[in-house]
């Protein structure tokens, strides 16, 4: 008769040994495994849940690839993107250029646990999420290849990670903090307990139940099937946070959840709010933004804090307040900045604004008169009124515009750090900086890098340097159907 | 779709190579790290770009194009799992075949007890191999090496997991050989030392070209041969053990494709930079004789077989190989 996983899969799991020809700090280095040091005595209980088996992991893996491209293939390589909703379609970018390359840096802090992690079992957890990793990467390389026919900014699929667009660079300062260029430790706990457990279900589930309202059924197979790959290899990190705590670890696992939490939260409303409440065709939009990360993140993840006996973050009322306007102001920086963008921006209309104001109320009057007032720079002055006349200030550790203010309300802060002043958007990101200032200080942001002489300044010139050959533009050219409609009625 | 048709591209800007469109391996495998060479977007005392800095930056191991090595086998994530599944479901059968057919019961009870002593135990070194595999992935200098690693760990997983099935299938069957106890015959057995020192050496060699050599060209071709082809391959079929010999062959298809792999890497490095050969060989040359001294001590357990195998001829046949594959692997590119 057959075994039972359970009948052998821990022989083949816990394979540690004693050293004897070397040391076992020299074969787990602390740099690279991670702090506190402990001994392979501390992590021997490690486990998780899934215990998937290699035989189980190719089978299945399998099947999802093939349920995956059947959609791919019966929807036609053709035409895909003819029917799809303008703005939907940029969002497709943005989301591509994001996010392809930056999973295939999260093969190697799959592949840093697959060598450093402390236990056998975490280490065969981590080879097979390695080999996730290079599932996400290559399909969106393969759906992204498709769309270069319709719209050649698809190239941001592949090329993104490669430039040095702003938003690009934020996004590599993060993941290589979060896992490209960290310990194995601090990759568990900062990838897969805080950003994987607590922040992809948004991006993964609530996107591909927008992608199938938004009829991108390869879309939303595609968000829909990673998923189920990162629930699994996200279990990596409640086993590491456990023994972390029980060998005297607490407090550093409190630091790592806060300053993951902030972090993850930047690009998340940088990212996925703009797109939900911004890119989303109005039909499509299952909930706002806020309503998503109410739901699926402040209730269902403030409970894995509760079980570690873990604190909320210290800035979390901070966290709920922005929840209400940081990534409207940043869809204002976006469209602003639009032509350092590989995707177009639109207005919103007045159902969109009608919308907003249901989910969100007050937007309108906070943000409504902005937009007011972009329309109004339109009908005078048109394309060039629209657009800035000056640098944004960076925030030198998220690298985002420091355009999160509330309104009335500035968060912006300094810092004078062995001679050299530095900008940040926020109190938790300058908090961040603070805790391991050698980890971030030499960095230079685009405008730091602008004003050292580093790159140019003519703003065409810095396009390119960005890598933007085609600039984001106004989604309707500045023809918005709404103004066209209201300047007939009053003429 | 917004209407903007300043030039129409077949494949990213960045794979196009004349007018040849990128193969499906190559579209998927070309060009994703970001990062290479010192580029991380932290500052440079962060340990692990220092890390990163001293063992992939200054590799002695460089070369100006390592995108010019493509995987013999083009692998894709999917082409992988095509591939395993088809390989994991043949192992399935012989496994499914020696429960039906009550194979484990005309095993010899010496043969048995040989196993549990000398074979279980292979899981702990596959380990090792695991690791360091992974290591090299992650140290890669471009995505196709890595892509290589990361596959080439999954498979020593799969060997795991394979004799651990095996080990516990039998132990169910026959008893007195239980796996958990395996662990004592790897640290305490005296034959397995010298593998035990290979292996624990080999983990902390952390320059990734040196790591790669040591790996893919000196201990895999020792001891993949040591253990699919003459321990589970030979001496097995010799006792009577012809299902675990099937087992073993299909995995040492994946051996045979890790070989595969970094012989081409090593002629793309040594065609690209031709005193990569002398790096190489100096890796090769400070390595081999701890590899040898492996083989060397380990085979001494054919003697200790119910039916015995020469193991000075298994020896002879191991070493002879392996010093055939780094040949091939080093030898000047023609042209």
């Amino acid at each position: 008769m057959a075994l039972q996983r359970d009948d052998w899969l821990d022989v083949a799991r816990k394979v540690d040994w004693e050293f004897r020809y070397v040391d076992e700090r020299e074969v787990y280095p602390e740099v690279v495994s991670g702090s506190p040091w402990l001994s392979h005595e501390s992590w021997k209980n490690w486990e998780e849940a899934y215990r998937n088996t290699y035989r189980e992991y190719v089978q299945n893996q399998l099947v999802k690839d093939d349920s995956v491209f059947a959609v791919r293939d019966a929807l036609g390589k053709a035409k895909i993107t003819e029917r799809l909703d303008p703005a939907w379609v940029q969002l497709a970018k943005f989301h591509n250029g994001a996010i392809a390359l930056g999973e295939y840096a999260a093969c190697l802090g799959e592949l840093r646990m697959a060598r450093f992690g402390r236990d056998g079992a975490w280490r065969t957890m981590a080879n097979l999420g390695a080999l996730d990793e290079i599932r996400h990467t290559q399909i969106p390389l393969m759906i992204g290849q498709d769309l270069l026919k319709f719209d050649s900014r698809f190239d941001w699929t592949h090329k993104a990670y490669h430039t040095n667009e702003w938003a690009m660079i934020a996004a590599r300062h993060l993941f290589d903090d979060m896992f490209t260029a960290a310990n194995a430790l601090d990759t568990a706990i900062q990838l897969t307990f805080v950003f994987e457990t607590g922040f992809t279900n948004l991006q993964f589930i609530a996107m591909a139940a927008m992608a199938d309202g938004a009829d991108d059924h390869v879309f939303e197979k595609m968000l829909a099937s990673i998923q189920t790959d990162e629930s699994r290899h996200a279990q990596q990190g409640h086993p590491v946070l456990r023994t972390l705590i029980e060998n005297g670890g607490k407090e550093y696992g409190q630091y790592l959840l806060d300053k993951m939490w902030w972090r993850s939260w930047r690009i998340f409303l940088a990212l996925t709010g703009t797109s939900m409440d911004y890119l989303t065709p109005v039909h499509a939009r299952r909930q706002s933004f806020k309503e998503f990360m109410e739901e699926w993140i402040n209730d269902q993840f403030l409970k894995n804090l509760e079980e570690f006996g873990l604190e909320k973050p210290w800035f979390w009322d901070q966290f709920v307040e922005e929840l209400d306007h940081a990534h409207h102001s940043f869809q204002l920086g976006l469209y602003t900045y639009r032509q350092t963008l590989w995707f177009d921006e639109p207005v919103p209309s007045p159902e969109e604004r009608a919308w907003l104001e249901e989910k969100y109320p007050g937007w309108t009057e906070t943000y409504g008169s902005i937009w007011d007032n972009i329309e109004k720079m339109w009908d005078e002055r048109g394309e060039l009124g629209t657009l800035p006349y000056s640098l944004p200030s960076l925030c030198n550790l998220c690298q985002l515009p420091t355009a999160f203010r509330g309104p009335g309300k500035n968060t912006a802060c300094t810092l004078e750090h062995n001679g050299r002043k530095y900008l940040f958007c926020s109190e938790p990101c300058r908090w961040i900086f603070q805790q391991q200032p050698e980890r971030f200080a030499e960095h230079q942001s685009v405008i730091d890098r602008i004003f050292k002489g580093d790159c140019p300044t003519d703003i065409y010139a810095v396009l390119d340097w960005m890598g933007v050959e085609q600039h984001g533009k106004d989604l309707h050219n500045g023809e918005h159907p709404w103004r066209q409609k209201r300047a007939a009625v009053s003429a | 779709m917004t209407e903007r048709s300043e030039k129409k591209l077949k494949t990213y800007s960045m794979l196009q190579t004349g007018r040849r469109l990128p193969s499906n391996y190559e579209l998927v495998s070309s060009r994703l790290h970001y990062h290479y060479p010192h580029n991380f977007e932290l500052s440079n005392e962060n340990p692990v770009s220092k890390w990163y800095y001293q063992y992939r930056e200054s590799s002695p191991l460089q070369a100006h194009d390592w995108e010019a090595f493509a995987d013999p086998r083009s692998t894709t994530y999917r082409g992988y799992n095509e591939l395993q599944n088809d390989k994991e479901t043949v192992v399935d059968g012989l496994l499914r075949e020696i429960d039906e057919s009550n194979y484990d019961d005309e095993l010899a009870a010496e043969w048995v007890t040989f196993l549990h002593r000398w074979y279980g135990a292979w899981r702990f070194p596959v380990h090792g191999l695991e690791m360091i595999s992974a290591y090299v992935g992650q140290m890669a200098p471009v995505s196709r090496i890595t892509n290589a690693g990361a596959f080439q760990s999954a498979d020593e997983m799969r060997r795991i997991q394979r004799i651990a099935y095996r080990s516990a299938q039998l132990n169910a069957r026959r008893g007195g050989c239980e796996p958990g106890e395996q662990k004592a015959f790897w640290e305490d057995g005296e034959p397995f030392q010298a593998v035990r020192e290979l292996i624990e050496r080999a983990l902390i060699a952390y320059d990734w070209g040196e790591a790669f050599t040591v790996l893919n060209l000196v201990i895999k071709p020792h001891l993949d041969r040591l253990l699919n082809e003459e321990l589970a391959g030979v001496l097995a079929a010799t006792n009577g053990d012809t299902m675990l010999r099937e087992i073993h062959f299909s995995l040492n298809e994946d051996a045979l494709w890790h070989r595969e792999w970094s012989r081409e890497l090593a002629r793309v490095a040594i065609a690209d930079t031709p005193v990569n050969a002398d790096r190489f060989a100096a890796w090769v040359d400070e390595w081999r004789p701890r590899a040898v001294a492996a083989v060397e001590s380990y085979v001494s357990v054919f003697e200790q077989a119910p039916v015995r195998v020469d193991a000075n001829g298994v020896f002879a046949r191991i070493t002879a190989a392996a010093e055939e594959d780094v040949k091939a692997a080093l030898a000047t590119p023609v042209g």
